[in-house]
């Protein structure tokens, strides 16, 4: 079956501008939250089919760490925050000065470090958006998981009534003090969504 | 020295129905979705779909492989094609974990799914042997065609989560 390539955003389009505010604002808010300097970058962006995904770092069974951040207006959308197991436990110690449960398990005050910093970085990354678009986007309490990406993806698209192939994936990198984290977003946005905030951006 | 069975691997994406008449593992990733599995023993034909919705909101959707109410008897049909008889089809059921239950609530697409699956079968009159449906967790299947037998995993979640 044939299917549509991932397609980069270009450097220089309106919507990389308004992400790349987004990083600002987000190592902002991290640097307060950690106390630390922070370095993040927005090291890759494109639009890909929903099965494409699984071709990248992860795979559709790899069992991820995530937190969902859902978006109520302009139609509604969401907003996946995904790392490994590694790397969650990195952000856990940088976060939280934490120390692992048995068998380096997460405590609740880890989940709770993650779902805060998804909450900074992706309000971040909607706010730059919805100013970049002038419209309103506002993010659900982070909820967060820890199963198979493909599981997760599919009862999200599914949730939102998505059709399956406009999925922008957001991949950074975080580093503070020792730790280099890498964090991948995917904004998976309804239709009205996409014509709300991607089309005045000249991305839909 | 017994040689092994060379299993053709099929990736099962959304909405797709896959039929095969020789040694092959389907394999898929669920999570509100729902996997039936079916199983002909004595012409050796198995068959899997992989569904999001019970029923589209039309009569009829041009999409069937996204729909339970659809999917499953286009199933059931590509078996029939492939030599399968439906009186000795028997289902597998897989599926239909509310992953996002701290969103969606109790009433959840997943738990619909599974309904309609079950409801779906019962009525085409084929036989479920087997059924891993429901909790909160996403579930990856393999499905071997030429035995009917199916491997499903899960995620430990307790293994990496403490405290919740």
């Amino acid at each position: 079956m044939e299917r549509e390539a991932a397609m980069p955003v270009k450097s220089g389009s309106a919507l990389r501008e308004a992400l790349e505010r987004g990083v600002q604002q987000a190592v902002r808010a991290a640097e307060l939250l950690t106390g630390r300097p922070v370095r993040m970058t927005l090291a890759r962006m494109e639009a890909v089919p929903a099965d494409a995904i699984f071709e990248g770092r992860f795979r559709a069974d790899s069992p991820l760490a995530m937190v969902v951040l859902r978006i109520h207006d302009q139609g509604g959308g969401f907003l996946l925050l995904m790392m490994d197991e590694d790397s969650a436990r990195a952000l856990n110690a940088l976060l939280w000065g934490g120390v692992p449960g048995a068998g380096g398990s997460l405590t609740a005050d880890g989940i709770s470090a993650l779902k805060e910093l998804a909450n900074i970085v992706g309000s971040s990354f909607l706010n730059a958006l919805a100013d970049a678009a002038h419209v309103a986007l506002r993010p659900s309490e982070p909820i967060f998981l820890y199963d198979m990406l493909a599981a997760v993806i599919e009862t999200l698209l599914v949730e939102q009534g998505i059709d399956t192939d406009r999925i922008l994936l957001i991949g950074t990198s975080l580093a503070c003090a020792d730790a280099d984290v890498c964090l991948d977003f995917l904004f998976l946005p309804s239709q009205a969504l996409i014509e709300a905030v991607l089309g005045p951006l000249g991305d839909a | 020295m017994r040689s092994a069975v060379q299993y053709r691997w099929v990736n099962l994406g959304i909405g797709d129905i896959v039929v095969m008449a020789a040694s092959a593992r389907i394999t898929t990733v669920l999570g509100s979705c729902i996997s039936v599995c079916l199983f002909d023993e004595e012409r050796a034909v198995g068959g899997m779909n992989h569904f999001m919705l019970p029923a589209p909101m039309g009569s009829r959707s041009g999409t069937p492989g996204r729909f339970g109410s659809e999917s499953i008897p286009e199933l059931v049909r590509r078996m029939a094609a492939a030599g399968a008889r439906r009186g000795r089809m028997v289902a597998k059921v897989f599926g239909g974990g509310n992953v996002l239950a701290e969103l969606s609530g109790a009433g959840s697409v997943a738990g619909r799914n599974i309904e309609v699956a079950r409801h779906c079968l019962l009525e085409l009159h084929i036989p479920v042997v087997a059924e891993d449906t429901g909790g909160s967790h996403g579930r990856k299947v393999d499905f071997f065609t030429d035995s009917g037998k199916v491997l499903v995993r899960a995620v430990e979640h307790q293994r990496f989560v403490m405290n919740r």
